[in-house]
């Protein structure tokens, strides 16, 4: 696969690590841990326990970030993958959105309606009044 | 070869949606049956006396205005465009069909220029949307040459009506001749240039033209094999040069490019493909490790 190749480049180390501190950082601050707390029910167990809780989210914050970052990386410096990956995700959603749309529609008796209205003869289409 | 394939395959589509001989037979104006809950991804008028199916405009238009959210429309559109792009209007749409065998009328030819592809939008929104959301009515359809060519004149020279006690003659009026005349000039651009209609006014077109870049299927061109002989623009229903954009938004993928493409630089791509394509790069980059 591609990720691994790809995350073999030394340059990309040195790159991500001021991220990977910054956002342990980030994410260890007492205002931000609400958010995150809905994010991971590992943190949000982990929260309230004093000091060993606080000490604990650095690691997990930092796994986070490295997540984070590895996928931003490769949005931002790798367009031509960013294009194809782009149109995957776009391609997903669509079609999930549609499906989603369909189902609904269905279910809602868009058919009968179809139906009804598309068995009377549109004089608009005939050009009548 | 495909090209072929394609040309039969909208003959089969157009029988397979226009096919209600029963209908005629017995006195029955339109189909009324179980397929008619149905929309069909072509411009396909539901008031032709041989249709079987809904036409997706006129539905859309439908929901319009009874002020509906047209759920099932909105998810008919995503679905078939995300999956096939525009390919429909080449591979299915009767009306496209119909304008494809037209030009191939001898006759004085010219091009249409690039701007007329915005059109369509315009037509999309205004004529099919908010005129439908505002005055209530489907403006579109009130100016539809498939309309008028699928249902009116098969309808009006057949008058199934007038065994009911009335004509429907009787309700002829101005919007009768303005329709005509818009078919008649458009008659006349459908022989003297490649698809108008679909270039230009189709709102299904522009729908499902929305689609194109990021459909499953999609054109690729490999520029270091393209020669930029122009031969597919030659042969282009739609007069794009497919080599400068392969997602153009008008591309039917018909493909009559792939055909006679001599330098082999077009083929289709769809996510599998570069799946693959990522599995080989990587193969290639990654070294073999050293033996011992």
């Amino acid at each position: 696969m591609y990720f691994p190749n790809f995350y073999r480049q030394r340059w990309y180390c040195w790159k991500i690590f001021p991220y990977i501190v910054g956002y342990s950082i980030f994410t260890s601050f007492y205002p931000f841990q609400g958010y995150l707390e809905n994010s991971f029910s590992m943190q949000c167990k982990l929260h309230g326990k004093g000091v060993k809780g606080f000490l604990l989210l650095i690691p997990i914050s930092t796994f986070h970030s490295f997540v984070v970052n590895l996928t931003f990386q490769i949005l931002m410096t790798k367009l031509i993958w960013m294009k194809k990956i782009t149109w995957i995700v776009l391609l997903i959603v669509t079609m999930g959105l549609s499906s989603y749309l369909l189902y609904y529609g269905i279910k809602a008796g868009d058919n009968n309606e179809i139906g009804m209205n598309a068995s009377l003869i549109c004089f608009s289409c005939i050009g009548l009044e | 070869m495909i090209s072929k394939i394609r040309r039969f395959f909208q003959y089969i589509s157009t029988v397979a949606i226009d096919n209600y001989v029963k209908g005629v037979l017995i006195g029955q104006a339109i189909y009324q049956g179980v397929f008619k809950n149905v929309p069909v991804p072509a411009l396909n008028c539901y008031s032709c006396p041989l249709s079987r199916f809904a036409c997706p405009i006129g539905t859309f238009q439908h929901f319009l205005t009874v002020r509906q959210v047209p759920y099932f429309m909105l998810g008919f559109f995503g679905f078939i465009g995300g999956l096939i792009g525009r390919a429909p209007c080449g591979w299915i749409c009767p009306f496209g069909l119909f304008q494809e065998l037209l030009y191939k009328i001898p006759s004085f030819k010219f091009r249409l220029p690039e701007w007329v592809k915005y059109i369509k939008y315009f037509v999309l929104v205004v004529l099919t949307i908010l005129l439908p959301l505002i005055l209530l009515e489907p403006w579109f359809c009130k100016f539809c040459p498939a309309g008028t060519i699928e249902a009116g004149i098969p309808l009006l020279s057949w008058n199934p009506v007038k065994t009911m006690g009335s004509s429907l003659y009787d309700l002829l009026t101005t919007h009768f001749y303005v329709k005509y005349g818009i078919l008649i000039l458009l008659l006349s651009l459908f022989i003297t240039t490649k698809r108008p209609f679909c270039r230009m006014f189709c709102p299904l077109g522009a729908i499902f033209s929305l689609f194109n870049k990021f459909a499953f299927i999609r054109m690729q061109v490999d520029l270091n094999r393209c020669s930029k002989c122009d031969l597919c623009y030659n042969v282009c229903p739609m007069e794009i040069r497919i080599w400068q954009n392969p997602d153009n938004v008008d591309c039917i993928r018909c493909m009559k490019c792939y055909d006679v493409c001599p330098d082999r630089a077009i083929r289709v791509i769809t996510p599998l493909t570069l799946a693959k394509e990522l599995q080989i790069t990587h193969d290639l980059k990654v070294p073999s490790p050293p033996s011992s």
